[in-house]
């Protein structure tokens, strides 16, 4: 049961991690937070919230296996910021393809319906 | 994050059986019908072997004058529900080389048919497996070429 929920996460896609990342209310503080102020070392992320540094620690491992932001460890110092080159490249990719294929599966009705068939009844 | 992998799906009610939808993707002739996003993007088919590890190569002309091209691999031929094949981008486009593949599934649905047609890019472990197979049978021809060396002085 281990090794499949351990599987289970290796195999989701990028997309799969950014959205599972950003399912959280204290991740999402985390990246706004990043977004406004840019760098930030883990003891300064943490000071706003109530919840133990372990348990940031984790929400920032999260975030960071997302790709969504990333860690500079700079001597004992760990810094965080925003990173949305994953993002962005997944959404390129996904948004090329996906108007590739509606427009081609479009096409494809069109002919479908254009050809004789020789089963159908006129 | 090395391990970059995209995908999407895109489905589609089409009033049609599976067979005539299946029989539209079997030849050249039918593919340089309609196997484009618009009416404007026309398309040669260069290459096109539909049979399971028959290749296939298909050029397009951009309204723009730019001429995109693509090949791949049929890897799963099973008339009239399915199809998968390798999709690969020749340079110089932007997602040249990265190897991906598209999956088509044709459903049935009441009088109609339901296309659902998955791409996605091949998990690079894939791709390591083949190429490790390849290595495994080269590692086999090795060391039988060398046992061979070694077997017949030790016989002698």
């Amino acid at each position: 049961m281990h090794i499949f929920s351990h599987m289970a996460i290796h195999y989701q896609t990028p997309l799969d991690r950014t959205f599972h990342a950003l399912g959280d209310g204290t991740r999402r503080q985390i990246i706004a937070m990043l977004a406004a102020e840019g760098t930030r070392s883990a003891s300064e992320i943490c000071a706003p919230f109530e919840a133990a540094q372990p348990t940031i620690s984790k929400h920032l491992k999260v975030l960071e296996k997302s790709g969504l932001i990333s860690r500079e460890i700079d001597g004992r110092t760990h810094r965080f910021r925003l990173n949305a080159a994953p993002m962005n490249d997944a959404i390129d990719w996904i948004t090329r393809h996906k108007t590739f294929w509606e427009g081609t599966l479009s096409r494809l009705d069109e002919y479908v319906q254009t050809i004789d068939d020789p089963g159908a009844e006129k | 994050m090395t391990q970059q992998r995209h995908s999407t799906t895109v489905r589609r009610m089409v009033t049609a059986d599976r067979a005539r939808i299946f029989g539209a993707f079997k030849t050249a002739a039918a593919l340089e019908q309609w196997f484009s996003p618009a009416p404007d993007i026309t398309l040669d088919v260069l290459q096109f072997e539909f049979a399971v590890g028959g290749r296939y190569r298909i050029r397009y002309a951009m309204p723009d004058g730019s001429h995109p091209t693509l090949g791949g691999t049929f890897d799963l031929i099973q008339p009239p529900e399915k199809l998968s094949f390798t999709w690969v981008w020749e340079a110089p486009d932007p997602h040249a080389d990265i190897p991906t593949r598209v999956t088509i599934d044709l459903i049935e649905q009441n009088n109609a048919t339901e296309v659902v047609l998955t791409h996605e890019q091949i998990p690079t472990r894939e791709i390591a497996a083949r190429h490790a197979a390849g290595w495994e049978a080269t590692l086999d021809h090795l060391q039988q070429v060398l046992k061979d060396e070694t077997d017949l002085p030790d016989q002698q």
